[in-house]
């Protein structure tokens, strides 16, 4: 696929120009043999559930690095 | 009760990390296409392999109180099938994992990571090495890993390794640079790859005697004047992060990068030609990159870091003011272009690894709306948009005057028809 507008080639599922929304056009690609990068579908970010905080408990070596000494 | 191990931030990541909130972080991605689809039981294994062998990178950040440090853990990063096309920033958390993820989905694979844990190029070497060990393990999963010893030198602190004390520093300019308009979107971002033949592109560069780095940042200055609502009087300029390893020799896998800059006074004139744009951005990389100027820049940084006045000043209160001089620094920036130049793929990722992507994340936080980063391997260059909104028009023309040189184009997004 091919944008005229905009001379590039596209990933040959488009269909349109994700720079410029132009229809893209099925023609020969100019530079051939690249790999797609596949993508997930899109969903809004949420937020990761955190994991168990490893217990350290106070030592001297924990008030070291708090004073960075 | 585990023994509690901690290291200090480098002095890069005294300012990557002032920045990161519980909702924002600097962040980057590398990811790679392999061959077949990611195993994640093997992924995780060669995961727990590398650990280890990396213990700067398996770190969190933590607030102390006169400066952060790193907190080390043996908790494994986050790995996890990508459900998102976006970056999602590493944040401020509190789970004692590491500040970095590996994320995957079908045949691509990717490390998220804080760029306070290191720049691209030391934590590349992290990458190569967990993605060895996974071509390893999936190979033979047997495999004995007996990496290369651990360099006490990986752990530097290279900036204070060539800190001179009482040397000459540099004085940071004060102007404002162009911004690109736009809103950003809090919590949106997207990435437009345009990929070349790394030949050709080195040809054209080569034809105006530029690097290819002068050669993406002139297209980028003129991409921005064409791009521009109204003619531009302020100077446009490129921020562009340098290895300092390729000045100062050092084995540290942690930062040791600086900012350069190309720069371009538009004059507010809109008729620019790309010949004349080339002709100013000639010789203002090596202008800059030399080691006496770097040098001043480094002992800029080392004084600050390591100024006992400042040491004693409690974080809560140095903190916003590194933070104030972070957010300024950028602003005197229209955009970033990182280019990590050429990844050598090692014997066994040959054949196995067909392609790599390198992103810059979100930099919403440092106001701009837009970033770009680029690599080559395996003969395409890959030169990636991250633009923080869903107006595509910057890149578009930049794509455009790169375009109208003669080089050929291929575009890919991970919006796939883009998003309008």
């Amino acid at each position: 696929m091919r944008c005229v507008k905009c001379n590039v080639d596209l990933a040959e599922t488009y269909t349109l120009c994700p720079l410029c929304g132009e229809k893209a056009v099925s023609d020969e690609p100019l530079l051939k043999g690249f790999n797609v990068a596949p993508y997930p579908p899109d969903s809004p970010i949420k937020p990761i559930p955190e994991e168990k905080k490893p217990s350290y408990g106070l030592s001297a070596e924990r008030l070291r690095a708090f004073f960075n000494l | 009760m585990k023994k509690y191990r901690w290291m200090k931030v480098d002095t890069a990541s005294i300012m990557f990390s002032s920045l990161s909130t519980k909702k924002w972080g600097r962040t980057f991605r590398m990811a790679v296409i392999m061959k077949d689809k990611v195993d994640p039981e093997i992924l995780k294994k060669a995961a727990a392999d590398v650990m280890p062998r990396f213990p700067s990178m398996h770190t969190c950040i933590k607030k102390g109180f006169f400066w952060n440090y790193q907190e080390c853990t043996e908790l494994l990063p986050e790995i996890r099938e990508e459900f998102t096309r976006q970056l999602m920033p590493i944040t401020i958390r509190n789970d004692g994992r590491p500040d970095f993820r590996i994320v995957y989905y079908k045949n691509r694979l990717g490390l998220e990571i804080a760029h306070y844990l290191g720049d691209g190029i030391g934590t590349n070497t992290y990458f190569t090495a967990l993605l060895e060990r996974y071509v390893e393990l999936k190979n033979n999963p047997d495999a004995p890993y007996n990496p290369e010893p651990l360099k006490k030198e990986e752990l530097n602190n290279a900036f204070n390794d060539y800190y001179e004390e009482g040397g000459s520093k540099d004085v940071e300019e004060e102007f404002h640079a162009h911004q690109i308009e736009g809103k950003i979107e809090p919590g949106f971002i997207q990435f437009i790859f345009a990929m070349m033949d790394v030949d050709e592109l080195y040809e054209k560069a080569k034809e105006k005697d530029l690097t290819i780095t002068e050669y993406l940042a002139s297209a980028l200055i003129l991409g921005t004047i064409r791009r521009a609502e109204k003619p531009i009087t302020e100077p446009v300029v490129i921020a562009i992060p340098v290895n300092l390893r390729r000045f100062f020799p050092s084995d540290t896998v942690r930062n040791f990068t600086i900012q350069s800059r190309i720069d371009f006074f538009p004059e507010g004139r809109t008729d620019w030609t790309f010949d004349q744009i080339c002709e100013s951005v000639k010789g203002q990389l090596a202008k800059r990159l030399t080691v006496p100027e770097l040098q001043k820049i480094l002992n800029n940084f080392g004084s600050m870091a390591n100024n006992k006045v400042i040491r004693f000043v409690p974080n809560f209160i140095k903190l916003p003011v590194v933070r104030m001089r972070q957010e300024k620094s950028h602003g005197n920036n229209t955009t970033i272009l990182t280019n990590t130049g050429k990844s050598e793929l090692t014997p066994i990722l040959e054949g196995e690894v067909l392609r790599a992507d390198g992103v810059n994340g979100d930099t919403s936080g440092y106001g701009l709306i837009s970033a770009c980063s680029a690599l080559s391997c395996n003969g395409v260059f890959n030169l990636c948009f991250s633009i923080c909104a869903h107006d595509t028009s910057w890149a578009r023309e930049c794509v455009r005057v790169i375009t109208q040189q003669g080089v050929k184009v291929r575009i890919e997004s991970t919006h796939g028809n883009g998003v309008k």
